[in-house]
């Protein structure tokens, strides 16, 4: 069973080389990017078609590309949104405290259910080849993706914690107190994946090898999908709530400490293996983002401050140098030369990398 | 692994006190509840509750939310907590604007301990919310009845710092003041109000501070000894840094206690006769300073050992060559102490110590206590 060794002291400092009109001690967001003031909290940060989607506390999807001060504010929930996913790289799919399901394209909101009692929709997903789901307390509902055109649901021993479509096959797996239920839409058929405790968010690795969770308490946990064969991976001292695999899923970024933990996936796994530590801090990390094509990895605190370090050679480039509430999303535009976050209290930003790699 | 201290918690002001609201079924809860919702008060109060039935589904305020019992780090009775409560409180914290509070409604049968326990199992929970008081609706005319045959009922009145012996009105005065003779052996702390269909003013309920051990004032150990309010107006406390002593059952429990048979063989099978497994209250205290470090040790001990039957404690202790009043607060094993502010001139410095729990052993305890007395 892996565990953590002892924090390597103080870990980064040195800034990451950066253009020569970026002065000393800048941080690059103040110069290549721009914020705005949402006035509710961000609970989700996307990208979608060429540029991103914030979900706020106030039941608003904004969409933005660079120029946040042009972004549409659409109206899509009476309350808080809960959850949100990306269906088809261009509509947004969101769930709320209002007991609907969203979908908005094109800026035009559309309700797509809503619960019969308006229980809360905590969890939203999308799959390939536009299958959707979502989950309201213990049950989860799917829609495409193997599954039909009609809505189909599935009860779970327990509340939803999480869900996640897997990358290839027709499959859904929802996470919940003493496990991971995995449902196979086209046979209709479910294993359950079983570990004794609370199972919040559940990711797969991009080669479908490996199920993950992030857990209640203080812990990761994972499966191999092929035996069921299990491993934790602890030593977290917070909740480990955002998980992020690199490009080839060779690596799963983690917050949760005051560093970000990446367990290694290549070859045979986590097992048995330490985890690398990367941009530790005084300050926890809350949200993980790894870049797209390359072995980066976006890192937001609690304290507001998004940096980005290089994973090769441990170099940090400060991002977002002050805040005053945590960080709650991250997200890379799909080339990997822009960079949303989104705060508690409310401030969405975007940050565009292009300028600096010409300069370089 | 020991973790660095996150320099970044919150200030104890901008944390949204929730209070629990419990009793049996019929007790008069949903009254109180209803009147919390139409009533004109000026404040915000999210109410949550476990199924919308006589509660307006139309209110964006309420949020329906199935109790969800986890049991963290293998089981014991004190690392149990309402998931479904850190679902939702996460949730409501999401929404644009700030509540003034939260209500937690809990069903007729619950076991206040869990809901108690999610409130520091949790750190997004203990960061931005704060757990007030639990408030037990009780059934003046039924209670006796209740305390013969459900197990729950006993355990709510154990829990509560604030009770509402409601439907006076059904009881005749002498029938009145055994039912709260009654309660006053189970729990003799809590603050009692007498009222009819539920009715209360709002600031009784909320904002007690009752789990806030920076403002535990008295514990009414013993009516012949209690005569130390003297400066009871003059708050505030110099100390900001609050530990937690014991074995907190938090992420990195490791008690290897949790499945002590002996204790586990008094619940088993059948329920046990009233006499035998009744909660009931042990009230300590002395004129006498006491010893920091074997107090703190002893009790330490205590809750670790018995922390199964320790529905709750609470203490204020006169510490030897220290000028503070020096408390104590906990449910079963989770406890707080800290140091609380000076001894008011003239105020009359002495100790005492609460249990309210199963199985006390007075001798053992009171032995215990007289062992932490300086000499």
């Amino acid at each position: 069973m892996p565990r953590m060794p002892q924090p390597p002291g103080s870990g980064g400092g040195q800034g990451a080389r950066v253009a020569a009109s970026i002065k000393p001690g800048d941080a690059v967001g103040s110069v290549l990017g721009t914020e705005r003031d949402l006035d509710a909290p961000v609970t989700a940060v996307l990208a979608v078609g060429g540029g991103f989607a914030f979900a706020t506390g106030a039941g608003q999807v904004v969409l933005a590309s660079v120029k946040l001060d042009d972004a549409r504010i659409i109206e899509a929930h009476d309350g808080a949104i809960l959850a949100a996913a990306i269906v088809d790289s261009a509509c947004v799919l969101t769930g709320g405290d209002d007991g609907r399901v969203v979908m908005t394209t094109n800026g035009t909101a559309e309700t797509l259910w809503t619960s019969p009692q308006r229980r809360w929709v905590d969890h939203v997903a999308a799959g390939h080849d536009g299958a959707i789901a979502w989950a309201s307390g213990k049950t989860v509902f799917v829609r495409g993706g193997g599954a039909g055109a009609e809505i189909k649901d599935l009860e779970l021993p327990g509340a939803a914690g999480g869900l996640a479509f897997a990358p290839k096959s027709k499959r859904l797996a929802a996470s919940h107190y003493g496990g991971v239920t995995v449902w196979a839409l086209d046979e209709d058929t479910t294993q359950v994946f079983d570990w004794k405790g609370s199972h919040l968010e559940v990711l797969w690795s991009p080669d479908e090898r490996y199920l993950v969770t992030a857990m209640q308490e203080g812990a990761m946990h994972g499966w191999r999908t092929s035996d069921g064969s299990d491993f934790a991976m602890r030593g977290y001292p917070g909740k480990p709530r955002s998980m992020s695999f690199s490009r080839k899923g060779d690596w799963l970024a983690t917050s949760g400490a005051f560093e970000t933990v990446i367990w290694p996936f290549a070859g045979k796994g986590p097992m048995g293996q330490a985890p690398e530590q990367l941009a530790r801090r005084t300050h926890m990390v809350t949200v993980v983002g790894y870049h797209p094509l390359n072995p980066y990895v976006a890192t937001g605190y609690d304290d507001g401050v998004v940096l980005l370090a290089r994973q090769e050679d441990r170099r940090e480039l400060m991002v977002r140098r002050t805040g005053k509430a945590p960080v709650t999303g991250v997200a890379w535009a799909a080339d990997g030369k822009r960079l949303a976050y989104g705060t508690e209290d409310g401030i969405a930003g975007i940050v565009d990398f292009s300028a600096v790699d010409k300069k370089r | 692994m020991t973790a660095p201290q996150s320099p970044s918690t919150p200030e104890p002001a901008r944390q949204i006190p929730v209070t629990v609201l419990t009793g049996y079924l019929g007790a008069g809860k949903t009254t109180l509840l209803n009147r919390i919702l139409s009533e004109t008060h000026g404040k915000r109060y999210a109410v949550i509750v476990n199924e919308f039935g006589e509660i307006g589904i139309d209110n964006d305020l309420v949020v329906a939310s199935d109790e969800e019992i986890y049991e963290m780090n293998n089981g014991c009775i004190c690392c149990t907590v309402r998931g479904d409560l850190i679902r939702v409180l996460s949730g409501l914290l999401k929404r644009k604007g700030k509540f003034d509070g939260i209500l937690v409604e809990t069903t007729g049968l619950a076991d206040p301990a869990p809901v108690a326990q999610t409130f520091f199992a949790d750190d997004d929970v203990k960061a931005k919310t704060r757990l007030d008081a639990i408030v037990t609706v009780v059934d003046a005319k039924h209670l006796a009845l209740r305390l013969e045959d459900s197990r729950e009922a006993e355990e709510q009145i154990a829990f509560a710092d604030v009770i509402l012996l409601n439907k006076i009105d059904l009881v005749p005065k002498d029938e009145l003041a055994k039912v709260e003779a009654m309660i006053r052996a189970i729990n003799p702390y809590a603050k009692l109000h007498r009222t009819t269909r539920s009715e209360i003013g709002l600031a009784e309920v909320f904002d007690r501070n009752a789990f806030d051990i920076k403002r535990l004032e008295t514990i009414e150990v013993d009516r012949g000894h209690d005569h130390g309010h003297g400066g009871h107006a003059h708050g505030d406390h110099g100390h900001e840094h609050s530990h937690e002593h014991g074995p907190g059952c938090g992420p990195d429990c490791g008690h290897d206690h949790h499945h002590d048979h002996h204790d586990h063989d008094h619940h088993s099978g059948h329920a046990p006769s009233r006499h035998e497994a009744a909660i009931r209250s042990i009230s300590l205290s002395s004129l006498h300073p006491m010893e920091p470090e074997k107090l703190l040790k002893w009790l330490q001990d205590v809750t670790a050992g018995q922390g199964q039957n320790i529905l709750r404690l609470k203490g204020i202790f006169d510490m030897k060559d220290d000028p503070e009043r020096f408390v104590v607060q906990g449910v079963h094993m989770q406890i707080e102490a800290d140091h609380q502010r000076a001894w008011a001139p003239g105020e009359t410095r002495w100790s005492r110590l609460v249990f309210i729990g199963r199985h006390l052993d007075d001798a053992a305890l009171e032995a215990g206590f007289r062992a932490c007395v300086a000499d």
